[in-house]
C-alpha cells in the first residue's frame, strides 16, 4: 500500500470517523447477510440462519469499534512515543541539538522576515472579492502611454464593454483632514460609486458607499486611519470630518485587510465618491463634466470565462467608436489593458524592481535554509555514525526499517520545530529592524512586514520541509541493513565510505550554494557603492525638504497663497543657517514627474519626432539652492515676474537637441502645442538626474513658479551648517505662520530622493545578508567534516604523529582532501553567479552581472573562510597525543 | 468434528495471513476460508476478523479495497502487500520455532 493511500486513510479515521464507522457497518452487515445465505444453502431456515449467523459473529457493536480503534490511536500513539524518544535521544547530545537548532533557526528566521516583507508587497493578493479576474485598463495615444480617462469616456467604456460583468474609476491625491484639532495631510481616493460593491469589500463598521452615492458627501476611512487618527472610535459612523474644508460625514470603516487596489505605493486613508471631487479639489473642477479631465484610472473586472484576449478586442472595438464619435480629442485612441498577474501593471502590482528585488531575496534566503538543512544532514551523518549500534540493535530486535526511518525523521521533525521556533524572536526582531528599508515617504505606504497566519503558514510548510530535506538521507542510510551486515562483515568500512561520500558530495553543493549567494552580494554591495558615487548633478547633503499643499485648504485663494510664500520666504530667510531657499512643482528623484512636448518653429512638424521634456516649475535661487550649476545665461530673478514674454530654463541636452551648435539663449519655444504663448531661454542648466538614479541624460526644462502656480509645492532649503538642526526651526516656522497648514514629508534633501536609493540599497542589505550568513552556515559545515575526518582518522594520526610525521604534512592530510572538494565548489557556485543569467541586469547600478571585481573578492573571503575554519579544526588532530591514542584504540 | 479449540493470542493475524496468501478475498471469504482451511475446530467469533484485518492494514501488510463480491455485491476485497506476503514467511516462520520448542519443553519427560 502506498504512503499516501495510507496517510489518507489516517486522516480519514481521525477526521471523518463516522463514515468510516459506516463502513465497517456495511461491510460487518454483508459478510452476516452471506454467512445467513451460505447456512441457508446448507438447508437452514432462512429465520434460524439469520439469528445463527449472528451468534456466530459475535458483538457487532464491539467489533466496530475495536476494528476502528485499530490504526489512528496507534498511531497516534506511536507519534507520540517517538517524539518521547526523539526528545531523550536529542537530550542526551546537547552540543548537536544546539548547532542543529542553530544552523535551522538562520535559515527558518531568514526566511520568515523576507516572506513577511515581500508578502505585503509583492505576493499577498488584493483583498477583494477575485482579484484574479481584475484587468487594469489605460489609454495609449500615438507615442502617449498609461493615459488616464475622464468621467465621460469611463461611462461610454463602461457602457460598450461587454466583456467587463463591471467597471471601476478612481483618481488619488492627498486631502487636509481635519477630525478634531488642526488638519493633517493624508493620501485619499476619489472612486466611483460602483468601487466597493464592484470589488466585492466588505466595511468592518458602518457601510461602504455604493451605487446611488455618487455625488454624497459621504467619506469611507481605512481602518488603519480609524485606528490612529480616530482612535478606533466605534461611534464613528455618522461623525462628521472636513476634507479639505468640506464637511463629510462617515458611513463607515473598511477591512483592515482593504488597503486599496495598488500594493506598494501610498495606502489611502479615506475613500470618497468621485462626484464630490469638484468640491474637495476645486482646482481640478470639471472632472465630471470635461471630456479633457482625464484623471481617472479604471479597474475591470472580466466576465467569467472571458480571455484577456477577447477583452483587448472587445477593448478595441469601443476605443474606435470613442474616436469616431469625438475625432479632436480621440484620434489614434487605443485602450489596453494589463492582466493582474502582469508584472509591470502600474494600478494593480508593485513596480517591477521591487517586485524582482523581493523575488530575489525570497531566493536568497531559501538558499541560506537549503545551506543550513545541508550542515544539519552533515550533522546528522556524523551522529548517525555514532549511533550505528543503536539502529542495529533496533532492527535485529525486528523494528522494521519503515518504523526506524519514521523515528529519525521524527527526530528530524522536532529539530525543525525546534529551529522554527528559536527563529520566531529574531524574525521580530529582524522585522522591526526592516524599516531602515523602508524610503522615507510622505504617505504612508504598503509595506508593513507582519508576523501574521499567512507568515506561520509559510513557517509550517518550510519546517516540515526541511526537516524531510535534512533528514530523509541520513534516515534511510542509518536503517539500510547494510548497517546491520556492514557492522559484522566490514567493520563498518562500507558504511562509512558511502557516508563520507554523502557528506563530501554536501560539502561541494553547500561551497556552491554560499559562493552563488556571496557572489550576488558583492555585486549588490558594488552596485551600491557605484549608487553612492554618482554624481546626481545637484548637491544631495545639506539640504532640507518638505511639501507644502495649500491649494487643498478653502481659505487659501490666489491672493492668501501668494503672502503665504511671501511670508515663508522672509522667515526661511531669518532663520540662522539658512543659504538660500527655492521652491518647485517637485525635486528631482523624488519619484515625481511630468512630459511636456516642445516645439519650435524650425522644429519637426510631425508629432511624433516632437521632443518631450522632463517639466518641472521653479521660483528664483532654485538652481543655486539644489547645487545645479548653469552651463549659459541665467536662472530666474524675481523681476521675471513682470517680463512680457516668459523666460524658461532648459538643460543642456534639450539645447543640444533643438539648436545643435548655437547658443540656445534667446531662442523660443512653445510647450504642448503650436499656439500656446511663447517662452524664451533665459538660461541652460547642466543635466542631473531626473527620474532614476543612471538614467540616460534627457532633456529637461523649467518655467518659472510664480508665474505658473501650482496647488502642491515642494520647498529645498540649503543650510550651511547641519541640516538637521534647521528641521525643527523650520517646522517651528511654519507652525508660527499658519498652525492649521500641514506640512507633509519634512526632512533631509537625502531622506527626499532616498526613494530613488531603495531597490539598491535593499537589495546589497538583503543580498549581503544572506551571503554572510550562508558564508557563516558553510563555515560551520566545513568545519564539521574537517572535525569529522580527524575524529575517524584519529588511529591513523597517531600512528602517523607516532613515527615522527610532521605536522603540516598531518594537516594537509586531514584538512586538504575537505578544502579542496570546498574550493571546487566554489569555483562552481562564482561560475554559475556569473553564468546564470538572473535578471540581475535590471537591478544592478554601473556593474556588470559578471564584474570580475565582486567574483574575485566573494571568492577570496570565502576562500580565507574555508582554509580558517578547516585548519582550525584540522589542528584538533596535530594536537592529539599520540601514545594516548592508541593505547585508547 | 473435533472439539473446538480456542484460538491463541497473536495468531488470528498468521491465520488471517495465510487465508489471504491463496488470493485476495473480501471478509467474509475470509472467514469461510479460515474456516474450511482448520477443519472448523478454532473456535473464535467471526467478528473478530475485522480488527484483526484493520490492524494488518495499519501494518502495511494488507491492502483494501471497494469492489465487487463475485455475485455482484458491493464488498471491500482484501489483498496481501508484497510487504504481508514477506511477513507472513517471517511469522510462519517464528511460529514454527515456537510450536517445535513447546512441543520439544512437553515431550521431555
Amino acid at each position: 500500500m502506498s504512503l499516501r493511500r495510507r496517510v489518507v486513510r489516517r486522516m480519514r479515521t481521525l477526521f471523518a470517523p463516522r463514515r468510516v464507522a459506516r463502513e465497517i457497518e456495511e461491510e460487518m452487515a454483508l459478510h452476516l447477510a452471506m454467512e445467513a445465505e451460505d447456512l441457508v444453502r446448507q438447508g437452514l431456515a432462512p429465520e434460524e440462519a439469520r439469528r445463527l449467523a449472528r451468534m456466530t459473529f459475535g458483538g457487532v457493536d464491539r467489533y466496530t469499534e475495536e476494528a476502528r480503534d485499530a490504526w489512528p490511536l496507534r498511531a497516534l500513539h506511536r507519534f507520540l512515543t517517538d517524539i518521547r524518544y526523539a526528545a531523550r535521544s536529542l537530550r542526551r547530545a546537547p552540543s548537536f541539538t544546539l548547532a542543529a537548532v542553530l544552523a535551522i533557526a538562520i535559515g527558518m528566521g531568514a526566511n520568515a522576515t523576507v516572506f513577511s516583507a515581500v508578502d505585503s508587497i509583492a505576493i499577498r493578493p488584493l483583498a477583494v472579492r477575485s482579484p484574479e479576474s481584475l484587468v487594469a485598463m489605460y489609454g495609449t495615444q500615438g507615442e502617449a502611454s498609461l493615459l488616464g480617462f475622464s468621467y465621460a469616456t469611463y461611462r461610454d467604456i463602461q457602457r460598450n464593454a461587454e466583456a467587463f460583468s463591471g467597471i471601476v474609476a478612481f483618481t488619488e491625491g492627498p486631502v487636509n483632514v481635519t477630525v478634531s484639532a488642526a488638519p493633517v495631510s493624508v493620501w485619499a481616493m476619489h472612486t466611483s460609486d460602483n468601487y466597493f460593491t464592484e470589488l466585492g469589500v466588505g466595511s468592518s463598521l458602518g457601510r461602504m458607499y455604493g451605487p446611488g452615492d455618487l455625488s454624497s458627501p459621504v467619506v469611507v476611512l481605512s481602518y488603519a486611519f480609524w485606528t490612529t487618527a480616530l482612535g478606533s472610535d466605534p461611534y464613528v459612523v455618522g461623525r462628521i470630518i472636513s476634507v479639505n474644508g468640506n464637511p463629510f460625514t462617515v458611513v463607515g470603516v473598511a477591512t483592515p485587510q482593504f488597503t486599496g487596489t495598488r500594493l506598494f505605493t501610498y495606502e489611502p486613508s479615506l475613500w470618497i465618491p468621485v462626484g464630490m471631487h469638484v468640491q474637495t479639489i476645486p482646482s481640478s473642477a470639471g472632472l465630471l463634466t470635461r471630456r479633457d479631465a482625464t484623471r481617472l484610472l479604471l479597474i475591470g473586472r472580466l466576465h467569467g470565462g472571458t480571455t484577456i484576449a477577447q477583452a483587448r478586442a472587445n477593448l478595441d472595438a469601443v476605443a474606435a467608436q470613442l474616436a469616431e464619435a469625438f475625432p479632436d480629442q480621440y484620434r489614434g485612441l487605443g485602450i489596453s489593458l494589463l492582466s493582474n498577474r502582469t508584472p509591470i501593471n502600474p494600478w494593480l502590482a508593485p513596480p517591477q524592481r521591487i517586485a524582482m528585488i523581493g523575488r530575489l531575496l525570497l531566493l536568497g534566503a531559501l538558499l541560506v535554509l537549503l545551506i543550513a538543512c545541508m550542515n544539519v544532514s552533515s550533522l546528522l551523518l556524523a551522529r548517525m555514525s555514532v549511533r550505528r549500534p543503536e539502529m542495529a540493535v533496533r532492527l535485529a530486535l525486528g523494528a522494521s526499517r519503515r518504523r526506524v526511518v519514521q523515528q529519525l525523521l521524527t527526530e528530524s521533525l522536532l529539530l525543525a520545530v525546534l529551529g522554527a521556533l528559536v527563529s520566531i524572536p529574531v524574525h521580530v526582531v529582524v522585522s522591526q529592524g526592516m524599516d531602515v528599508l523602508v524610503p522615507h515617504l510622505e504617505y504612508r505606504s504598503g509595506f508593513r512586514p507582519s508576523a501574521d497566519a499567512r507568515v506561520l503558514g509559510y513557517g509550517i510548510v518550510l519546517t516540515v520541509a526541511a526537516s524531510l530535506l535534512f533528514g530523509l538521507g541520513p534516515a534511510l542510510q542509518a536503517s539500510s541493513r547494510s548497517v546491520v551486515s556492514g557492522l559484522r562483515e566490514f567493520g563498518g568500512r562500507g558504511v562509512r565510505q558511502w557516508g563520507t561520500r554523502f557528506r563530501e558530495a554536501l560539502v561541494v553543493s553547500q561551497a556552491v550554494v554560499s559562493s552563488f549567494v556571496l557572489v550576488a552580494g558583492g555585486l549588490f554591495v558594488r552596485s551600491l557603492q557605484h549608487a553612492r558615487s554618482l554624481d546626481t548633478g545637484f548637491a544631495i547633503d545639506g539640504a532640507v525638504a518638505f511639501t507644502l499643499q495649500p491649494g487643498l485648504s478653502p481659505e487659501y485663494d490666489a491672493a492668501r497663497t501668494v503672502a503665504l510664500y511671501r511670508v515663508l520666504d522672509d522667515a526661511l530667510a531669518s532663520l540662522p543657517g539658512v543659504e538660500s531657499a527655492a521652491r518647485a512643482a517637485w525635486l528631482p528623484l523624488d519619484s515625481n514627474g511630468s512630459g511636456r512636448r516642445v516645439f519650435t518653429d524650425d522644429g519637426p512638424a510631425e508629432l511624433a519626432k516632437v521632443p518631450v521634456a522632463e517639466f518641472n516649475a521653479v521660483t528664483p535661487r532654485y538652481f543655486a539652492t539644489l547645487g545645479t550649476p548653469m552651463v549659459e545665461g541665467r536662472e530666474f530673478v524675481t523681476t521675471d515676474s513682470a517680463t512680457a514674454v516668459q523666460g524658461v530654463v532648459i538643460n543642456q541636452v534639450l539645447a543640444q537637441r533643438l539648436w545643435p551648435g548655437t547658443s540656445a539663449i534667446g531662442k523660443r519655444l512653445r510647450l504642448e502645442s503650436p499656439t500656446s504663448p511663447e517662452l524664451e531661454v533665459i538660461g541652460v542648466a547642466r543635466p542631473s538626474f531626473y527620474r532614476a538614479l543612471g538614467e540616460r541624460p534627457r532633456p529637461a526644462l523649467w518655467v518659472n513658479l510664480d508665474r505658473n502656480p501650482r496647488a502642491r509645492v515642494t520647498m529645498v532649503v540649503r543650510s550651511r551648517g547641519s541640516e538637521l538642526a534647521l528641521l525643527p526651526a523650520i517646522r517651528a516656522a511654519i507652525r508660527a505662520i499658519d498652525p492649521t497648514l500641514p506640512v507633509v514629508g519634512l526632512g533631509t534633501l537625502r531622506q527626499h530622493v532616498s526613494v530613488a536609493y531603495t531597490s539598491t540599497e535593499s537589495g546589497a542589505i538583503g543580498v549581503l545578508g544572506f551571503g554572510i550568513l550562508a558564508l557563516l552556515l558553510a563555515a560551520s559545515g566545513i568545519y564539521g567534516i574537517t572535525a569529522y575526518t580527524v575524529s575517524q582518522r584519529r588511529r591513523e594520526v597517531g600512528i602517523r604523529l607516532a613515527l615522527g610525521a610532521r605536522h603540516s604534512s598531518v594537516l594537509r592530510l586531514i584538512a586538504g582532501r575537505a578544502l579542496g572538494l570546498t574550493m571546487i565548489g566554489a569555483g562552481v557556485g562564482a561560475a554559475l553567479a556569473a553564468l546564470v543569467p538572473m535578471g540581475l541586469d535590471s537591478l544592478l547600478l554601473g556593474v556588470s552581472p559578471r564584474d570580475p571585481r565582486a567574483l574575485a573578492m566573494a571568492t577570496i573571503v570565502f576562500g580565507f573562510v574555508a582554509v580558517t575554519a578547516s585548519l582550525a579544526a584540522a589542528l584538533r588532530a596535530v594536537r592529539l597525543d599520540a601514545m594516548r591514542v592508541l593505547r585508547l584504540e | 468434528m473435533a472439539q473446538p479449540v480456542e484460538v491463541l493470542q497473536g495468531t488470528l493475524d498468521l491465520l488471517v495471513l495465510k487465508a489471504l496468501v491463496l488470493g485476495p478475498l473480501h471478509g467474509w471469504g475470509i472467514s469461510k476460508r479460515m474456516r474450511s482451511l482448520s477443519n472448523d475446530v478454532f473456535q473464535v467469533h467471526q467478528g473478530s476478523l475485522y480488527p484483526a484485518l484493520y490492524r494488518l492494514e495499519d501494518k502495511g501488510w494488507v491492502d483494501s479495497e471497494w469492489g465487487e463480491s463475485p455475485d455482484g455485491r458491493k464488498a471491500k476485497l482484501y489483498r496481501l502487500t508484497p510487504q504481508g506476503r514477506k511477513a507472513f514467511a517471517a511469522e510462519k516462520a517464528n511460529w514454527r520455532t515456537f510450536a517445535a520448542t513447546v512441543e520439544l519443553v512437553l515431550a521431555a519427560d
